[in-house]
């Protein structure tokens, strides 16, 4: 995933909103291994890194995402419609 | 080679750190020296890293700076070493043989030994750290310091509140120093670094309990806390409390020292200690408050003016250097704590009795479980009944002011739960144990000082000494010696 990401900055993370321990974990070990970008759980970032590899409720992906990479046991890359729309406007 | 460069700039720092402190005559105790030298390296390789952070991210330069400030640190130590020709006292107290001296022995160096195979053991299981602060706070800032580059700061960013960002930087800048020197961030050096701070930790309580006390009661408060599971458990968790262990431990043991030898360097390097405590957890910023104001305090009734501005400035003196970070940090970088909420919610919170109710019961239960032994605890009320009180006059007022900084350090961790904005059972649940433990060998530093040693006991039951006389005045004469 590293290499798809920009170097430095802020994505976003959603996962199933459970909350349990091993969700929260999770979006941890993501944010460890993901530093120094800075990983928030939000979907207001360009990037947004979709977790829904631990059992819960399905996911609530926002409307305003699109997938850019899926990476297997639930682990999507998003990006922002808006950004793909300024890209192609381009 | 990296590595063992790494190594040898540290240690050797942290030696010229110790022998700016202790002295550079002979002082005779070569345990003390290396038990202080490695941590003491370890926080003069945190405060360089994070300045050269500040100004560069080259990393021949980071040697340059670790090599320069090595060989300034000779410098003042061979300058020292010229001007006292005189060798200074042997420190050590002689002592009566023990009949049971070598089983002593023999159980100190098991105690040692089942540390180092269960330490080791729970870093092999757990090569990340054995909790999630490892992970989402201290391993996480250094990986920060060491790939942000030029972005290093994004890591104290408020964006990432849980991480708390505001955290001090000792530990992590030191992880930080030792991963640019290696070129990787390789889970080892977290975990080396907690290692090395347990055993130091065991090795200053030795070593000061034996330079003020006896061997037998420094063997003796070694097994005791080479044998808290807890403590063996944290030293590989790869958290920061067992570091402020042994800076709150080095503070306390030290200014005792000074009060036995009078040396002013004891003082500073006392002070240092205390200012690195600060450096490494806030609980160490509340520690250091709390010394400094018991001893200026003890003073100040005492109305002795003279002794107070040199005490006092010694002890900053020392502390100067590493303050000086810390309030840069602070102020410039560290976004505000998480502990003060807004001052409607928290005088709710100090106006709520049952808030005082619930955390009396949690420091009454924890004071007993949180070593993870209780009968730790049960063997040091008996021994303390068994052999009476023997505190020394001269290290009287040391012990006191000592107990009391631990005491008011303890009320101020009582003040913060009531106060926390997080669920109170969840923060008593999740911290007061780390809490106890981070007090656990200045307690029984403070412990072994104070009560008789078994020499002294023995001396008394076979009649060389009448138990009439004042058993303060054996300690006493062993620290006259000393001194």
């Amino acid at each position: 995933m590293r290499p798809s990401l920009p170097p430095s900055g802020v994505i976003g993370y959603i996962d199933n909103g459970t909350g349990d321990p091993i969700t929260l974990s999770n979006y941890y070990l993501t944010q460890y291994d993901l530093a120094p970008l800075i990983v928030t759980r939000s979907t207001d970032a360009e990037w947004v890194i979709g977790n829904f590899s631990s059992p819960g409720l399905a996911s609530a992906k926002p409307r305003d995402l699109v997938p850019v990479h899926d990476f297997g046991n639930g682990v999507v890359l998003y990006t922002k419609k808006s950004s793909v729309l300024a890209k192609r406007a381009h | 080679m990296a590595a063992l460069l790494a190594i040898i700039l540290c240690a050797g720092t942290g030696w010229c750190v110790a022998r700016l402190g202790l002295g550079s005559g002979k002082t005779n105790n070569s345990i003390l020296e290396v038990s202080l030298a490695g941590p003491f390296g370890l926080g003069v390789f945190s405060l360089t890293y994070f300045a050269w952070r500040l100004f560069s991210t080259s990393r021949a330069s980071l040697i340059g700076i670790d090599v320069a400030v090595l060989v300034v640190l000779t410098g003042f130590v061979a300058r020292i070493h010229k001007k006292r020709s005189l060798p200074s006292p042997d420190t050590a107290i002689p002592t009566p043989k023990l009949p049971f001296g070598s089983t002593l022995w023999a159980m100190f160096a098991a105690a040692l030994a089942v540390a180092a195979y269960c330490s080791i053991g729970f870093v092999k299981a757990d090569p990340q750290g054995g909790g999630w602060d490892a992970i989402a706070i201290w391993n996480l800032h250094a990986r920060f310091l060491f790939l942000g580059g030029e972005q290093w700061r994004a890591g104290f960013s408020q964006l990432i509140p849980w991480s708390h960002p505001d955290y001090p930087l000792l530990v992590p800048a030191t992880i930080a120093h030792f991963w640019t020197y290696l070129g990787t961030d390789t889970e080892l050096v977290p975990a080396a670094i907690g290692l090395a701070f347990m055993f130091s930790t065991v090795g200053v309580l030795y070593a000061s309990v034996r330079t003020l006390r006896s061997a037998s009661q420094a063997l003796l408060s070694g097994i005791l806390l080479a044998s808290t599971p807890f403590f063996l458990r944290q030293g590989a968790s790869q958290y920061a409390d067992v570091p402020l262990c042994f800076f709150i431990l080095a503070t306390i043991a030290l200014s005792m020292l000074y009060s036995a030898k009078k040396t002013a360097g004891l003082l500073a390097l006392s002070g240092a200690a205390a200012a690195f405590a600060a450096w490494t957890k806030n609980e160490g910023l509340l520690f250091f408050c709390a010394f400094l104001v018991v001893r200026v305090f003890q003073l100040v009734i005492r109305k002795d003016w003279r002794t107070l501005a040199a005490q006092v400035s010694t002890f900053l003196l020392g502390a100067a250097p590493v303050l000086l970070v810390l309030a840069y940090f602070k102020l410039a970088i560290a976004p505000p704590g998480d502990l003060l909420a807004s001052g409607s919610s928290m005088l709710s919170k100090i106006a709520d009795l049952s808030r005082y109710w619930l955390i009396v019961r949690w420091f009454g239960k924890e004071l007993f479980l949180f070593t993870g032994l209780p009968v730790l605890t049960i063997i040091v009320v008996i021994y303390g009944k068994l052999l009476g009180s023997g505190l020394p006059r001269k290290l009287h007022d040391s012990v006191w002011t000592s107990a009391a900084a631990l005491a008011l350090t303890l009320a101020g961790y009582f003040a913060v739960y009531v106060i926390t904005p997080y669920d109170l059972r969840w923060h008593l649940r999740f911290s007061l144990n780390r809490l106890m433990l981070q007090l656990w060998p200045s307690a029984l530093f403070l412990f072994f000082v104070a009560v008789r040693t078994p020499e002294e006991w023995l001396a008394e039951k076979s009649g060389e000494v009448s138990p009439e006389s004042d058993p303060a005045s054996i300690g006493a004469s062993a620290i006259d010696k000393a001194a």
